[in-house]
């Protein structure tokens, strides 16, 4: 039952977390894309409640959305950008989604048959090399490429070719991409790439490329002998020190210097704001304290004698 | 669905949620505004990244390090739209496209 709340917990704030992170991407009035920048800082807040880091989430609520998020808010309020409205806004927008679809799709189709065409060229040449040397192919893994291999000695011979043909196989289908999107876009080749149209699927692809590698990673990880050695600081049962007081001891003792650092950090960042936005206003009269503290007798009191009938004469 | 939610769960979280950053920030072009949010929803993917393997670990440095995380994109964000409010006042507008004055 703990179990079961506690998954269930997790997959709400996750995905809060992930679809109000992509409506902060999407949406089309900048003052919603904070308003959901706020909502993920505070589901992630909850799920940093969940791993027991319950001064961060607090931490993340008041600095980042007391703080950093009100100020996106007030920059995004004062700079008045100006919101497209629906019509405008989609009905070049459809058009702009198919161009950039097209795109995409034909990257995707130029990609998988350069990296087939690839694939089978590479089969051809490790035949043929296989027919010059003479190795059976059974003992193809103990090495007759030592010499090139060295700085790869990790890998198996052919996890090297192939590496070298995924390289190939990416640039002829990032080029091609390229100069379809000219095609496509009716532009010169360099001038293409400020598009949307261009830029929307190449982020797309360069997005999913990464999401793809890292879920890779993620899936074949392991912990190493080694690891709970090389633990630095163990978390006390929280039963003995709850985590802000623990966070404390170690903040205010071994992490000194750095904490410093960081109020610097802070302090340098306060500054630079001031005054990169502070403007000083010629039409306002202002005091200058030095220049009354420098003020003499002599040169701000005068005695004027004065004739009866004459007026004061020319003083200055 | 896993009813146990393990490290790797985090760890998926975390690289979906880069991921989005990375996306806002490559086809974002409207205004520069949504650029520093998606830096910053960069930024808590990877400070989820480090909070979960801190838990994981039992380790109390990843949470340190969050703290001072914390610290660079409140900095970072000041000043980005410190900038952005001057370029503003400049030329009176922040898209993306129109920021190609320095040929970049």
């Amino acid at each position: 039952m703990n179990q079961l709340l506690q998954a269930l917990t997790f997959y709400l704030f996750a995905g809060i977390t992930l679809s109000s992170a992509l409506m902060v991407i999407t949406a089309r009035n900048p003052v919603h894309s904070v308003f959901f920048l706020i909502l993920s800082f505070f589901s992630s807040a909850g799920l940093f409640v969940l791993l027991g880091a319950e001064f961060l989430a607090m931490l993340l609520v008041v600095v980042y959305v007391g703080a950093v998020a009100v100020l996106f808010l007030f920059v995004v309020m004062m700079l008045d950008i100006p919101v497209p409205t629906l019509k405008s806004w989609f009905i070049p927008k459809v058009k702009e989604f198919g161009q950039a679809g097209a795109i995409l799709l034909s990257y995707t189709v130029i990609f998988i048959a350069s990296a087939y065409l690839m694939m089978v060229a590479l089969s051809f040449v490790s035949l043929w090399g296989l027919g010059i040397t003479g190795i059976d192919p059974t003992q193809l893994t103990t090495d007759p490429l030592l010499a090139i291999r060295e700085p790869f000695s990790k890998y198996e011979a052919h996890k090297w070719l192939e590496f070298v043909s995924a390289s190939v196989t990416f640039l002829v289908a990032i080029v091609t991409g390229r100069l379809l999107a000219m095609i496509v876009l009716k532009k010169k080749f360099w001038k293409a790439s400020s598009d949307f149209v261009y830029q929307s699927p190449v982020g797309l692809i360069i997005t999913i490329m990464l999401f793809a590698e890292l879920a890779m990673v993620i899936m074949v990880w392991g912990d190493t002998e080694i690891a709970q050695e090389m633990t630095l600081l163990p978390i006390p049962p929280t039963t003995v020190l709850p985590n802000t007081h623990a966070l404390g001891q170690v903040l205010y003792t071994d992490y000194m210097y750095i904490f410093q650092t960081a109020g610097l950090i802070l302090l340098v960042a306060m500054i630079g704001a001031i005054v990169l936005t502070h403007r000083h206003r010629t039409d306002a009269r202002r005091q200058s304290i030095s220049s009354q503290n420098n003020r003499t007798v002599d040169e701000s009191v005068m005695v004027v004698k004065v004739n009866s009938g004459e007026g004061v004469a020319k003083w200055n | 669905m896993e009813l146990t939610i393990g490290l790797n769960h985090y760890l998926f979280l975390s690289g979906a949620l880069f991921s989005l950053g990375l996306t806002g920030v490559i086809v974002a072009r409207k205004n520069v505004i949504i650029i520093l949010m998606s830096v910053e929803l960069m930024l808590l993917a990877v400070n989820i990244n480090f909070v979960a393997f801190s838990a994981y670990l039992s380790d109390l440095v990843g949470q340190v390090f969050v703290m001072f995380i914390l610290t660079v994109a409140a900095a970072e964000a000041a000043i980005g739209l410190a900038i952005l409010v001057l370029y503003y006042r400049q030329r009176g507008t922040i898209e993306v496209a129109d920021i190609s004055t320095m040929k970049g």
